[in-house]
Parts: C-alpha cells; structure tokens; sequence
C-alpha cells in the first residue's frame, strides 16, 4: 500500500504533492484553532498508539500479513483533521526510518492514507451516527469505515500507478482492490473491536471526540474541493503525457546500456492502457471530477437546509 | 558492556550488540555509565562517532533530498550510474562504521512492494492480453522493472542512512529549523518516545494472552484482540492525560524544547554541494 519511489511519474508526484501540501497545511490550521494544547498532546499519543498497533500483524491469504493502517481508527477517535496530521506522522516515520513508502511518494501515501482514508471513514462512521444511536450499528459503522476506507486509499494508489503508466488499469486495480479487500477485514475487525470496547467502557471518549471533529460544512467542501483539483490535475497530466520524455530517452540511444532491449523505433507507444483512449481517460476523470463537485453541492444543499429547518422561527 | 579496540574512546558496546556513545563529561566514570536514555533497535547506530554522524542534521537532510530527488526525478538509472551510486553510499556507510549488513538489509524492506508492483509493470504496455503481446511487452519494456526497482532501492537506502546516522533529538530539531510545523515535531517527539512503550504493552498483553488461553482461537480470539487494542487506547489516552499534567508541571507551553544545539561549520556547506555535484554527475553523464 506504501507507495515506493521509482513507480510515480514526476507529474503524479507534483499532483499529489501539491494537494497533500494543501491538505495537511490546512488541517495544521484547523488543529491550532481548535485543539489546545491538553487535545494536541492526547492526540499525539494516540498517534504513537496507532504506530504501535500497526505492529499488530495478521495473516492474509496464503501465508501472507497485513498490518493495520489506522486511517479509519484516528478519523473516528479524533476527526478527520487531525487524523490527516497523525496519520502524516506515522507514513513520515515509516518512509524516514523504516523504508516503507518513497520520499517523493510521500505525497501519494499521504494523500491516500491520510487525508482520503480519514476522510472516507470519518464519512462512513457519521452517516451512521446520524442513521441510528445503537451500539452494534455503531461497531458495525466502525468495521464498515475501516475496511471502506482501506479499499478506497488502496483504489486511490492503483489510479496514481496506472496514470504514472506504470500498470495496466485493470490489472492495478484487481490486485490491490482484492488484496486490500482482505486486508480490509483485519482492519475493519481491529478497529470495530477497539470500537466496542471503548463504547463499553469510556463511551465519553467517543462523544468528545465527534464533538472535537465536528466541522462545518464550509470544510468538508474545502476537502472536497482539494480533491477535485487533484483529479482536475492529474487528468491535465495524464493527457498532455508528460512521460514521454522517458521514452525519447531511450529512442534517441541515449540510453546506450539498454540498447538490447530498447524502444522499436517508429512510433512512440503512448501512456495508455490498451482498450482506453485519451478520450475515454478525460471522461472517467470528469466523472470523478463531476461525483466530487456534485458531492459537495449535494452536501452544502443539505446542510443549507438543516440549518434553516432547525432553526427556530 | 564492553570495549573494543576499534571503539571511539567514548564509546561501548551492549549485551544486545547496540552501541553508544557516550558524551565527555561522564564517559570517564563508569558509575555514570548509564544516565543516558536507551535506544531503541533502529538508532543502534545513530550515537557513534564518524564524520558522517557530525555532519549538521539540516544539511545531511538537504543533501539527502537533493539525491533522492536527482535520483527519483530523473531518468532511469543506467547500470553504470547505479554502481556508482552503490558505490558512493557503501562508501558513506562504512565512513559513518556502521556495518554494511545492518543498513543493507534495512533497506531491502522497500523490496517486496516494489517488486510487487514493477513485475507487472510491463504488461501496462502490453497491447491486449494474448501470450504473444505479453511476452513481446516483457521483452521490450522489462527496463521499466529495473527502472522503479533501482530508483525505490536508492530512495529508501539515502533516508536509511540519514536516519541512521542522526540520533532522533538532533534529526527533530533540524526538521524544525526546517520550518516544520510545531503540531507536527511534537507528534514526532510523542512517537519517539511513547511507540516503543506501547509496543512493550502490547506484547506483554498478549504473552498473557498466551499463557492463560493458548488454546483460543476462531471468533473468540478476534475479539480478544479486539478488546486488547481497546484497552490499549483507554490506557494510552489516560496516560497522555497524565503525561500532559506533568509536562504543565514543568512549564510546558506547547513548544518542546529540546538541549541540542545545531551548529553549521564550512564543511556542511561541502557536503550539499557535495551531494548535488553527485547528483549533476548522475543525471548529467
């Protein structure tokens, strides 16, 4: 799931970046204004509980592990916000100390894990507070997040390799959708467990947390917003195909060492996959472009509503 | 604990083959041996002494970046190039006397995804799914494999050797004279010091797990595990609550302050031009 160097276009990089950048910075904001000093410090500690469970490993398919990835789990204990800046942490030790996940894709494992997984299971946790207050729903809601959240992260990096040209579409998604879909039920078992427990114990925590991680609607389309110039931008590269240049590369004989198994010469293959013109890429891109922005209207309008309706007249 | 001969004077070596250094004002009274805080297993190294150690942590990360970035940005590494650098960082590495074993195997971590992924790199080229345009994608494109293998190899070895090298207090108060936002050097400082106690709980709950119910398996042991990462926050938050109370009680006012001083000397500046003329050597030759 840790995205390493080498595999994202310089473009993809950029993107990604960008947006993190913004992301992040914005939620930094959000937590000096909100958050004092007693909240931050509780909440790096529950940044260092969620690296410490990340040693939790269990088996996968195959002989295979997974280790938990938390997205879900902070954005449930401490808002989405500062889930974005605990969950930033711990892919930033990870890639500084223990090698897991590049420095330039940093930005796409941030993206990813922290600011889209949060996101979605922050989403998916409140849709179910709102639908209903009973505890199993809740600990359902909880496994529901957290195996959401990892299948749409791991949706999310199968897209940033596949525009980097560095993966067939179908295949990409496949493998990751399956694998992570697996690894989901870990996740999901983990954080519904962690869930219950503290519903039946510290309930208040959960309360206060919700309370903490309430954020007006003027946000939520920030974030929205965010993602829509990351899809806006990464459709713009995608098209213009800025990886060629890999490929004149290698033409041209520069790369001398690779001659034997260098490009045919004629024709530059493009940074398609088979089956989808550039055409069909611009349009799946303005669909998610147009899901997101549809979103976010959707989302005000309601909220626009709510508000007009609860107020007392 | 013991000395060797090919110790610095201030330095000794653990039981678990973890080695220190000591600084000078109590290195020479053994019963002072040990006010230092232990390491944990990742910063075995990062307390000897080395040239490489005493470059100033700002601009070991300056210079690292610079590579990564040469590196990752540009165009694939041709075999050449890559001995070179291999080259060039084995050669920091033993500068720094840190076994090479110990940094290389570190850095094969970054392998399984790698190779995960660029394997079926190739077949994005390929032009539908016959036998015939498969094995003619692998043919053509299988530099794309070395390609991203290299580049993620290099990548994760550079911040190994930064991270390795730079013991963690030093490594956070550069990130913040880099103008890394406070909230986050403070989330930093929390993993350092507080994971590896987590991870002690951790594995203690379930050596109790162990001895008193091997047996458990299935659904039940689901939800063992579920209520022990349950009872894992709940101790965690109330001790960060705790933990915030002491650091009041000792004038804490949202910035951690921290005892090391960074000094830049001439030769730090050598070392960034240093690592971009080695980028421009890459990139350019």
């Amino acid at each position: 799931m840790h995205i390493p160097d080498g595999m994202l276009s310089n473009a993809t990089v950029a993107v990604t970046g960008a947006a993190s950048v913004g992301y992040v910075g914005y939620a930094v904001a959000w937590v000096r204004k909100h958050f004092d000093q007693r909240k931050i410090v509780l909440m790096a500690v529950t940044a260092a509980l969620i690296f410490a469970l990340q040693m939790l490993n269990f088996p996968v398919a195959g002989g295979t592990s997974g280790h938990f990835a938390g997205g879900a789990l902070a954005a449930i204990l401490l808002g989405p916000f500062a889930a974005a800046i605990v969950m930033t942490t711990v892919l930033m030790v990870q890639a500084l100390v223990f090698a897991d996940g590049g420095i330039l894709a940093l930005g796409a494992n941030v993206l990813n894990l922290a600011v889209i997984a949060p996101l979605v299971g922050w989403a998916v946790w409140q849709l179910a507070q709102k639908f209903s207050d009973s505890k199993s729903v809740k600990i359902t809601a909880a496994f529901a997040a957290a195996w959401l959240s990892l299948m749409i992260a791991a949706t999310a990096a199968a897209l940033e390799i596949w525009i980097s040209g560095n993966a067939q579409l179908g295949m990409v998604l496949g493998a990751m959708g399956g694998w992570h879909a697996l690894i989901g039920i870990g996740e999901g078992l983990v954080t519904a467990g962690l869930v219950a427990y503290v519903l039946q114990v510290r309930p208040d925590l959960l309360d206060q947390s919700n309370k903490a991680g309430n954020f007006s609607p003027r946000s939520v389309a920030i974030g929205f917003g965010i993602l829509a110039f990351i899809a806006a931008g990464l459709s713009f590269f995608a098209s213009s195909s800025p990886d060629g240049l890999e490929f004149v590369y290698f033409e041209e004989g520069v790369g001398v060492a690779f001659e034997e198994v260098s490009l045919v010469s004629g024709i530059m293959p493009d940074y398609m996959a088979p089956g989808l013109s550039s055409d069909a890429l611009a349009g799946i891109l303005a669909g998610v472009v147009g899901v997101i922005i549809t979103g976010v209207f959707l989302y005000a309008l309601g909220s626009a509503i709510r508000k007009r309706g609860g107020e007392p007249s | 604990m013991s000395h060797s001969p090919e110790l610095h004077k201030h330095e000794h070596v653990h039981d678990d083959e973890g080695a220190h250094r000591h600084p000078h004002h109590h290195s020479h009274d053994e019963s002072k041996a040990h006010q230092h805080v232990h390491t944990l297993k990742f910063e075995r190294y990062t307390y000897l002494v080395s040239p490489v150690h005493a470059i100033d942590p700002r601009f070991k990360i300056v210079a690292a970046l610079l590579i990564v970035v040469g590196v990752v940005a540009g165009q694939p590494l041709r075999p050449l190039e890559f001995i070179f650098l291999v080259f060039v960082l084995a050669a920091i590495t033993l500068l720094a006397r840190i076994p090479l074993r110990w940094t290389f195997s570190r850095s094969l971590a970054v392998l399984p995804v790698a190779l995960g992924i660029a394997l079926f790199a190739p077949l994005g080229h390929a032009d539908g799914l016959s036998a015939s345009a498969i094995s003619e994608a692998y043919s053509e494109y299988s530099w794309l494999i070395w390609s991203i293998v290299s580049k993620a190899w290099v990548s994760a070895y550079v911040m190994l050797l930064v991270s390795s090298t730079t013991p963690m207090p030093k490594l956070l108060k550069a990130l913040k004279a880099l103008k890394m936002p406070d909230v986050f050097v403070t989330m930093l400082t929390f993993l350092y010091r507080f994971t590896d106690v987590f991870v002690g709980q951790l594995r203690s709950m379930r050596h109790a797990v162990g001895s008193r119910a091997p047996e458990l398996g299935g659904w039940r042991l689901i939800r063992l595990y579920g209520n022990l990462a349950g009872n894992l926050f709940i101790r965690a938050y109330e001790r960060g609550e705790r933990i915030y109370a002491a650091m009041v009680s000792r004038g804490y006012t949202g910035v951690l302050p921290t005892a090391e001083e960074l000094t830049a000397r001439p030769t730090d500046w050598l070392v960034v031009i240093t690592a971009a003329l080695m980028v421009a050597v890459v990139m350019l030759y």
